[in-house]
């Protein structure tokens, strides 16, 4: 055995190690924030992280265009994953490795013109300052790189600036609302399944004005575009028999945005409580039960990965009667699998041309496929 | 064809001969591999833990003692072009102690690495996750291996100390009694060479350790493409005294060393091929002389010299092939002994490599059967030429090689005189590059020289013995005779015992007189009259500390008139691994334990160096590294870079690294470390030291701390110094069962070979009872004259280890005792050795009929 296979495969026992310890997720809930309706959000406090649940994200995913019409994909993600409840102090003499966040965070670019898909993730302790939040206003690290936002005078709105690189990739983009947040689900809380505690509360910047720079392969380019931020956060949300989720974020270039979510049980059904929100023009929310839309894959469309060798769906149609949209969504490139260098969960997650029934384009999307290598649990 | 008429038929017909050659080349090349394996897998394990916290790892930021501030890692983490980076902490823990036996247990080496951060793995091993661990929130409960002590233990230990998963095991961490908690049980596999090591987060090992805010290593992963560039980078923001290196830097110092060591060991091993090598030359020897008749019948049919020189040389090619294959399968064997008492020498006086599972490396195998094979060829070489440069006319008659070679015996003894010769100017010159190459080379022409003096000493003695034949029993006339008659054979069978002997000799007279210097060493620097040391078997690690309470609180002790402290770091040096001790130079003029050589005297050292850069260095560092009085000695320390001076030189026997010692408030003050790992204990005049030591174990309570007295301090120096030598006895014990061998083979031959006159004898009435007399005559000759050589080869090779090799490589200075009891046992047991060996061809020769052997005629 090599060193580096040896080395390799201490690191999956270590894994393992971990994911064997304790008595399971629901010993975890003691301690813990449910997410309950009623829930009004506050904002600006909302867009801060929220200790006492045990796991949060801020999403970004977008569309951005270079001078001389080269496209890209990106996705930067922070999550936030509380190791134990109450965040009590440090004692004196106490290492400072003894916090109990984690900041694991994605970073992904798609080069369309290219076909490539360039994906790393980050993995921070609390420690030395290596990751963290603000539970006072938006402000997210994983070593350097960084998510803060300053408040606009709506203060529903804030501009964001996200900062990541590694080695010759790197973003540095600055975000602007369009419109205001909307916030899914009934009561404040968005539900996952039966459960009490299988709900989250979420949120989306469903149109963001973005600016800034890409650096793609040791290449900088100034970029623009469009983006989508979600901001979502709970305890528990999924339970024991859900395999993972299809998740849509639709920009249309008539002015709306479409979110749906699919939830997968192990059984290959869906579970009722997948639902997704319309958002008109000017920002109102129609919240979309599960039986006012239609999502489906045509026969043979799918897509198996060489680096995990799962098999995901690679085209839909998804049809909205009362909306009046019957979309076809197709992956720019067909590997945006984000395959996990460190053990972690491994998905896919990638810009999506969306046409009409005609063929014609009408917008544009980011598809979220989790469960397909491997359960994930939340 | 020619092999098959010559060779194969007569090896299968002298099937038992074959067998026992084959038997000796396979057991020298046994010893060779299993030394040679223990070798590599010391330094493969060592090399070998680096990988263990990450894969790929081609940088390492390592620290000194205790370790550097854990926010480099932030600064080496945002240096571009470092891919990862793995903060690491080092330290040992004692377990499995037991109650009244401080030397009890086991050292596991714990690491201190980042629990929660999934590391990089490869694709290749991806479907052997049994779970995934989710960065979105995982149901179980990481924190416990923060909060709760969690430690990952592999398998053996699991099963040595009854523990399962979420079973808590104690365990001596320097002065405190701490528990673990086992989170997860590492499968064998998965464990790798090295069982001993424990995984915690670093939380638990900063807190455990004392080390909070601290960490030992960094473990890069760099791109290869740019790694200079970013090593300079790297090295630029780290703390002073903190080196940036690749991995494979370390494992050279490592290698470096224990080179002396090693290549010590490896050369007494080859010295048990080398007697193999002689059987192998006795054997195609015999088969040429027994075969004369055929070869020149051959040669008349038209068979070339070469063909005939060719088929011998093939017989100890066969004999190679076959003697190493085996060799090597028995070598591999071997070294699950080898390696464990070479890696517990390694572990106690070098450095931790807790190596348990031996480390097959294919080239060493690969070497060992090469090295058989071209011995075994060689040696045919002499005995080929003979076979093929000899006239068919001259083969046809019986005899003829030998009474050539009592011809040019005197030429051949002077031949063995240049050698000897050439050895003793060989011993005069000083190691290159800190290795005694010289010094081997004059071992090695000694045995040369030696063996080929020893047929014109066979002769002598044959005509001594006719001279003398008026005393002698006519049993014993014969045997002389027929020595005499044929000294070429005799005189394999008694160089091959000698040079067994020899090395026994040499290697008893070296580890003799080694334990008596130390010995004394250890009865005059061992002065104080207890000794406080952490509890639990230590090793060279120096992990295992006292805080400085402990040192208060046993100062404190009534009956306690004063105490002195040793702290020791492991400290790169020169592409090496030096030892930086810290003793309190203050009262150096009072309490001196250290014999200086040359340099300030101790008066001189107490008044004028406490505080300074004033060092005092061992010989043997004086010796590897060329240092001298008044040198500076670089160092980087956390406080910057120092000059220390050397202004004393004192004789130690500890470390064949070398020690440099400096004083404790310098120390302190250069390391910011007060931290100690022994304590020497002066009692007042009058004090029982029996309660002393119960009054200080109570003193520091719940700190748990092993109090020794001077005398039990004393045996512990001897049985390490024993165990360090154990597998050298080991090593001698074999080459002389090899050397049987040969007695075996040569006598066996001897009376085949004489079957005629055996035949003859009996037909002038001689008795059953004298035949066997006789060849047991012949064995005491052959035992004899070999013990007797042996003995003297032995003291020359003495002497060689003592004064040449061993100074130049160890620099130790080792006073020459003569165990006289030892070497008359030795003579006594070889001439037993040689009767036994001598028994069996006895009784062969004994069922000789008369009318059947003048029948062969």
């Amino acid at each position: 055995m090599s060193a580096r296979t040896f080395a390799a495969r201490l690191c999956a026992a270590l894994l393992a190690a971990v994911v064997a310890l304790g008595s399971g997720a629901r010993a975890q809930e003691r301690g813990w924030t449910i997410a309950t309706a009623p829930y009004a959000f506050v904002f600006p406090r909302d867009h801060a992280a929220h200790p006492g649940y045990q796991s949060e994200w801020w999403y970004y995913t977008g569309h951005l265009r270079a001078p001389g019409g080269r496209t890209f994909g990106y996705e930067l993600t922070f999550f936030r994953f509380g190791l134990r409840p109450g965040d009590p102090p440090l004692r004196a003499g106490s290492s400072r490795w003894r916090g109990d966040q984690l900041y694991p965070a994605h970073f992904a670019i798609t080069d369309e013109q290219g076909q490539q898909f360039f994906y790393t993730e980050r993995f921070a302790r609390e420690a030395l300052g290596m990751g963290g939040a603000s539970s006072q206003r938006l402000s997210v690290h994983a070593g350097d790189w960084s998510l803060e936002g300053v408040p606009l005078a709506d203060p529903r709105l804030e501009r964001m600036r996200l900062r990541a690189a590694d080695g010759g990739n790197a973003l540095d983009l600055v975000q602007t609302p369009v419109k205001p947040p909307a916030i899914h689900g009934f009561g404040g809380i968005s539900r996952k399944a039966g459960c009490a505690s299988c709900a989250s509360h979420y949120y989306s910047y469903t149109r963001l004005s973005t600016r800034g720079t890409l650096t793609y392969g040791g290449v900088r380019y100034a970029v623009e575009g469009i983006s989508w931020m979600d901001h979502e956060y709970g305890t528990s949300e999924l339970q024991a028999d859900q395999a993972g989720w299809d998740w849509f974020s639709l920009q249309l270039d008539d002015g709306r945005e479409l979110m749906l979510y699919l939830l997968r049980r192990k059984d290959g059904s869906v579970t009722p409580e997948s639902s997704g929100s319309l958002i008109e023009r000017d920002g109102r929310v129609r919240h979309l039960p599960l039986a006012a839309f239609e999502v489906t894959v045509p026969f043979g469309a799918h897509w198996r990965s060489p680096h995990t060798g799962a098999k995901y769906p690679s085209r839909w149609r998804v049809h909205i009667p009362e909306a009046g949209l019957d979309l076809r969504l197709t992956p720019t490139v067909a590997d945006q699998e984000l395959a996990s260098t460190t053990g972690g969960v491994s998905y896919w997650e990638g810009a999506v041309t969306v046409k009409d029934a005609r063929n014609a384009p009408v917008g544009t999307g980011y598809v979220e496929l989790t469960g397909y290598a491997g359960t994930v649990s939340l | 064809m020619l092999f098959q008429a010559l060779v194969l038929g007569h090896l299968r017909s002298n099937g038992l001969r074959s067998a026992v050659t084959l038997i000796a080349v396979a057991l020298g090349v046994a010893i060779a591999v299993a030394i040679d394996l223990a070798n590599a897998t010391a330094v493969a394990s060592f090399a070998s833990s680096v990988n263990v916290v990450a894969s790929n790892v081609n940088l390492q930021v390592l620290g000194v003692g205790s370790g550097f501030d854990e926010r480099t890692l932030l600064r080496v983490r945002s240096i571009p072009g470092v891919n990862d980076a793995a903060p690491i902490l080092e330290d040992s823990i004692a377990v499995g102690v037991r109650r009244g036996d401080p030397l009890s247990g086991e050292i596991l080496r714990v690491l201190g690495v980042d629990l929660l951060h999934p590391l990089p793995r490869d694709a290749e091993v991806r479907d052997e996750l049994p779970g995934a661990f989710s960065p979105l929130g995982t149901g179980p409960d990481p924190y416990s291996l923060i909060d709760g002590r969690g430690a990952i233990v592999s398998a053996r230990v699991a099963a040595r100390y009854h523990l399962r998963a979420g079973s808590t095991f104690r365990a001596l961490s320097g002065d405190r009694l701490v528990a673990l908690r086992v989170a997860a049980v590492l499968p064998p596999a998965l464990a790798g060479i090295d069982s001993s090591v424990v995984f915690v987060d670093i939380v638990t090992a900063q807190e455990l350790f004392g080390k909070v805010g601290r960490l030992d290593r960094i473990d890069l992963q760099v791109d290869p493409a740019t790694l200079a560039a970013v090593q300079a980078r790297v090295a630029a923001v780290l703390p002073h005294g903190v080196r940036a290196i690749e991995p494979k830097v370390r494992t050279s110092e490592i290698r470096r060393m224990l080179r002396s060591f090693q290549l010590n060991l490896a050369a007494l091993s080859y010295i048990a091929l080398l007697v193999g090598a002689y059987l192998i030359y006795n054997t195609v020897a015999i088969s040429v002389v027994q075969r004369r008749p055929e070869i020149g019948t051959l040669r008349a049919l038209g068979a070339t010299r070469a063909q005939v020189f060719r088929t011998f040389l093939a017989e100890g090619a066969l004999f190679g092939v076959g003697g190493s294959l085996l060799g090597v399968l028995l070598g591999a064997f071997l070294a699950q002994f080898s390696v464990g008492a070479v890696a517990r020498t390694v572990d106690t006086l070098y450095v931790g490599t807790h190596a348990d599972r031996v480390v097959y490396d294919p080239l060493v195998l690969l070497q060992g059967f090469a090295i058989g094979l071209v011995l075994a060829t060689l040696s045919a070489v002499a005995p080929a030429f003979d076979a093929s440069g000899t006239p068919p006319a001259i083969a046809m008659r019986s005899q003829g090689f030998e009474r050539r070679v009592a011809r040019g015996g005197a030429w051949v003894a002077l031949a063995g005189a240049a050698f000897l010769v050439a050895g003793l100017i060989a011993s005069r010159f000083p190691a290159i590059d800190g290795i005694p190459v010289l010094g081997y080379a004059a071992g090695f022409a000694f045995i040369v020289g030696a063996s080929l003096c020893v047929p014109l000493a066979i002769a002598g003695t044959a005509r001594l013995a006719a001279s003398l034949a008026g005393s002698l029993a006519p049993a014993a006339r014969l045997a002389a005779a027929n020595l005499g008659g044929s000294p070429r054979r005799a005189s394999v069978a008694v160089a091959s015992l000698m040079v067994a002997i020899g090395m026994m000799v040499a290697v008893a007279i070296l580890i003799g007189s080694f334990r008596t210097t130390v010995v004394a060493w250890a009865d005059e620097t061992l002065r104080a009259d207890l000794f406080v040391r952490p509890l639990g078997l230590a090793d060279a690690s120096y992990d295992a500390r006292f805080s400085p309470r402990v040192v208060a609180r046993i100062a404190a002790v009534p009956g306690v008139a004063a105490v002195d402290t040793f702290r020791a770091v492991s400290l790169p040096f020169r592409g090496s691994l030096t030892t930086l001790g810290a003793a309190d130079f203050r009262t150096f003029a009072q309490r001196n334990k250290l014999r200086l050589l040359a340099g300030a005297d101790a008066q001189t050292i107490a008044r004028t160096v406490p505080g300074t850069l004033g060092a005092v260095v061992s010989e043997p560092f004086a010796t590897r590294f060329g240092a001298r009085i008044g040198d500076a000695i670089p160092l980087d320390t956390p406080s910057g870079r120092v000059n220390l001076r050397i202004v004393s030189i004192y004789n130690d026997y500890s470390s064949d690294a070398g020690v440099i010692i400096v004083d404790r408030g310098t120390f302190t003050r250069l390391y910011h470390d007060d931290s100690v790992n022994s304590i020497a204990v002066y009692a007042r005049p009058g004090t029982d030291l029996a309660d002393l030591r119960s009054h200080i174990l109570r003193a520091v309570a719940p700190l748990q701390v092993d109090v020794a007295t001077t005398r039990e301090l004393r045996a512990l120096v001897i049985s390490i110094f024993n165990r360090t030598f154990a597998i050298t006895y080991a090593l001698y014990v074999i080459s002389i069962a090899i050397a049987v061998l040969g007695v075996v083979t040569t006598l066996f031959a001897l009376v085949l070979e004489r079957r005629r006159d055996i035949g003859l004898l009996r037909y002038l009435g001689l008795r059953t009872r004298d035949v066997r007399r006789m060849v047991l005559w012949e064995a005491a000759f052959i035992g004899g004259l070999g013990g007797a050589f042996g003995i003297a080869l032995g003291l020359l090779l003495a002497l060689l280890l003592i004064f040449v090799i061993n100074r130049q490589a160890f620099g130790w200075l080792i006073e020459l005792h003569m165990p006289y009891d030892f070497l008359a046992e030795s003579f006594v047991l070889v001439i037993v050795a040689a009767l036994l060996a001598g028994l069996f061809p006895a009784r062969v020769a004994a069922r000789i009929r008369t009318a059947e052997a003048v029948r062969s005629e």
